[in-house]
């Protein structure tokens, strides 16, 4: 076994497919690269898979002679966790690219990298959707113009990595398509880490984006650049390796070697397993035309590994409660009946006694909250038709939507009240208060004795009911911010309810209290 | 009122309530310029100010609807003809059951909170309410707004 997959070569990694990509993509370099990098890691041809989502990028399992899986938009991140957890021996890789890891898929993404299985993603970013022919993607720079951009990108872009050190991703690097002899080692470093490696790809789309990393990744200026990160290395780039990155305070900054007294002791020392988030930070903010691009291994972890920490909560739990069988699971004793058209449940006698304890609990816990024994709190489910009456409010003001301005003001200032309801017996239009009036009649030229009310009218944010609670009314007030209430009578009509008449009521129960010495509250 | 417990949020001050921003204006302005001061400020009343920032005086919307929309005043009155003169006013030591008394007790629903002459803001009925039910957070706040909807039983049965 040993012997044979020493074997192995690149060409045993070649599929006879025909490639579909445009002659000149960068997805080809990248193929080349995991293509050297196989037949080094010393695993069996047929232990590896890899699963893609839908794209240029996502047809890559095609071009490899392995087991693959060209899967569902955005989804591969996760039937990749799905295949890992089920057999942990394989060497499973996702293939995506910036739309389909980041737009339709961004949410799998983020689980997968904080889940830290043994898995391998290799993001290709060319800030396009390539496959569909050229609309912006979540990485697509602001102002790019794309089919559907015509006028600019007005999004900020996302950049992939921090999105994966936000998901507590484990092992994170970048690498440029077109120096492959780097794509190789950062992915072979990548198939090692023991967890999640993800690596993004800034990867060239000759056709819909062929600009996008032009001013990084062409060959005649990658060296100034790109800052190719080392472990345990000083920041150094450029072709004559001269410059360098130092830190003001938590400020990178370039500065030139054998300037100013700056020797390459003063440069920062890379180190991948810094614990301290502003120094990656600080490299994944960093970029062109400031600052070089950072390429290489911005972070690794040690971290536990899911699906190895699954298997041992699976025997764990097999030791102390044995094997139990789907089927029987199926076909157990746990089961709700519904009947009454959905309206009875009820539950089987096999549910656990200590699951049923449980939400007992939870709902003697609500019970007690909801019939507090504080007497303002017990006071505020008393029901509106309640202090309706106790206060003997009277009735409110109503007028027909038709009515004019001029007969408003006429009952404004005979009846003394803050708020008049536009409508009839049956329905509500709106209402109208002293402020709609004031600002309506003095800042402008109306004819208050022709216009009509439903013409400077508010419409109506909620009807309560005489069964509401203080408690709903205040939360209404609360929300909607408005300081009247309409309430739907029992007997026919609206009726109103103001906060006035809410601190009215809160003043007399506390009053209450006060005078029944019962003023404590817990 | 008799003697309060120091730690029921009824003996909060004022201060801590947020206080309505208050619309300005000077003495001798025009009743339209009051008023579009209150709408440019959102609230339903404005301070009235001497030269020397000392407030003098109060117009709401109730003043107005009784005072001028159905009078032969115009306009370019100056609100001083119109606005209630010495407004009440309390300071932000005023207790939440104070402030409490004193809107059950009179008719305004806007109490300026001065500290010496400064206006600090405006203490509105809303306000009040909000700051209270605020402090019943569980039993008023954290609810469906109809309490029929209230679930008999923890959510997932
Ligand atoms: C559910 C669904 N939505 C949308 C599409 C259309 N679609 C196909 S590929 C793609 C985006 C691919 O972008 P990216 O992942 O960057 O791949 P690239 O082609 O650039 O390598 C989209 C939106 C689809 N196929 N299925
Ligand atoms: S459209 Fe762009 S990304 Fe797709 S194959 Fe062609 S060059 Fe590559
Ligand atoms: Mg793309």
């Amino acid at each position: 076994m040993e012997k044979k997959n020493k074997l192995l070569t690149r060409k045993d990694f070649v599929s006879s497919s025909e490639v579909r990509w445009c002659p000149g993509c960068g997805d080809y370099s990248v193929l080349n690269a995991v293509q050297n990098v196989l037949p080094q890691l010393g695993i069996p041809k047929e232990k590896f898979v890899f699963v893609s989502g839908i794209g240029c990028s996502s047809r890559f399992p095609y071009y490899l002679d392995t087991y693959g899986f060209h899967s569902i938009h955005g989804r591969a991140p996760t039937i990749a966790t799905g295949v890992k957890v089920a057999n942990p021996e394989l060497s499973v890789w996702v293939i995506t690219g910036d739309g389909d890891g980041l737009s339709i898929g961004g949410n799998h993404l983020v689980h997968a990298l904080r889940r830290n299985l043994d898995m391998n993603i290799i993001l290709l970013n060319n800030k396009i959707y390539g496959l569909t022919k050229g609309q912006y993607s979540p990485t697509s720079e602001k102002g790019q113009i794309t089919k559907t951009s015509p006028y600019g990108v007005l999004e900020e872009p996302l950049n992939p990595l921090r999105i994966a050190l936000a998901s507590e991703a484990t092992f994170v690097a970048r690498a440029v398509d077109t120096d492959p002899k780097h794509v190789t080692g950062v992915l072979l470093e990548g198939a090692k880490h023991a967890g999640t490696a993800f690596v993004e790809i800034l990867q060239s789309c000759v056709i819909f984006n062929k600009d996008a990393w032009k001013d990084v990744s062409d060959r005649s200026c990658r060296e100034d650049r790109l800052l190719y990160l080392e472990q345990g290395k000083p920041l150094i780039f450029g072709e004559k390796r001269n410059k360098g990155i130092i830190l003001k305070g938590t400020k990178p900054e370039v500065v030139m070697i054998g300037e100013q007294g700056i020797t390459k002791k003063d440069l920062v020392v890379h180190d991948i397993f810094s614990e301290d988030p502003v120094y990656v930070a600080m490299l994944t903010d960093m970029a062109h035309p400031d600052f070089p691009t950072p390429v290489g291994i911005f972070h690794a972890a040690k971290k536990p590994v899911y699906e190895q920490a699954l298997e041992e909560q699976i025997k764990e739990v097999t030791a102390s409660k044995g094997r139990r069988n789907l089927q029987a699971l199926l076909r157990g004793s746990e089961y709700w009946t519904v009947s009454g058209g959905g309206k009875k449940i009820k539950r089987s006698s096999g549910i656990r006694v200590q699951f049923s304890d449980e939400s007992r609990v939870m709902d003697e816990r609500v019970r007690d909250l909801l019939k507090s024994t504080d007497p303002l709190t017990a006071s505020l489910k008393t029901t509106i038709g309640k202090i309706f009456y106790d206060y003997d409010y009277k009735r409110v003001k109503m007028l027909s939507p038709r009515a004019s301005i001029s007969t408003a003001i006429a009952n404004f200032t005979a009846n003394r009240i803050e708020c008049i309801l536009v409508g009839d017996e049956k329905r509500l239009y709106g209402v109208l208060s002293e402020r709609d009036i004031i600002q309506n009649v003095v800042l402008t030229s109306i004819d208050r004795d022709r216009l009509p009310i439903s013409a400077i009218m508010r419409p109506i944010y909620e009807i309560m009911d005489e069964t509401n609670s203080i408690g709903d009314v205040i939360n209404i007030l609360s929300i909607s911010g408005h300081r009247h209430v309409p309430i739907r009578l029992k007997d026919g009509g609206f009726g109103l309810v103001t906060v006035r008449q809410i601190l009215r009521f809160i003043h007399d129960t506390v009053e209450q209290v006060e005078k029944n010495g019962d003023v404590t509250r817990k | 009122m008799t003697k309060r417990k120091k730690e029921t949020f009824w003996a909060e001050p004022i201060g801590k309530v947020d206080l309505q921003q208050p619309a300005v204006v000077k003495t001798g302005t025009s009743i339209i310029d009051a008023v579009k001061e209150m709408k440019y400020n959102q609230i339903g009343c404005v301070l009235v100010v001497d030269a020397k920032k000392k407030l003098v005086g109060i117009l709401s919307n109730g003043d107005l609807m009784h005072e001028f929309v159905g009078s032969t005043l115009s306009g370019d009155t100056p609100v001083d003809e119109i606005m209630t003169k010495n407004p009440a006013s309390a300071t932000p030591a005023l207790t939440v059951q104070e402030a409490l008394e004193i809107f059950h007790s009179n008719r305004f629903r806007h109490l300026p909170i001065l500290t010496g002459e400064t206006v600090e803001g405006i203490l509105s009925v809303r306000g009040l309410m909000t700051f209270i039910s605020e402090h019943l957070p569980l039993q008023v706040m954290n609810l469906p707004p109809d309490s029929s909807l209230i679930a008999p039983t923890v959510s997932g049965e």
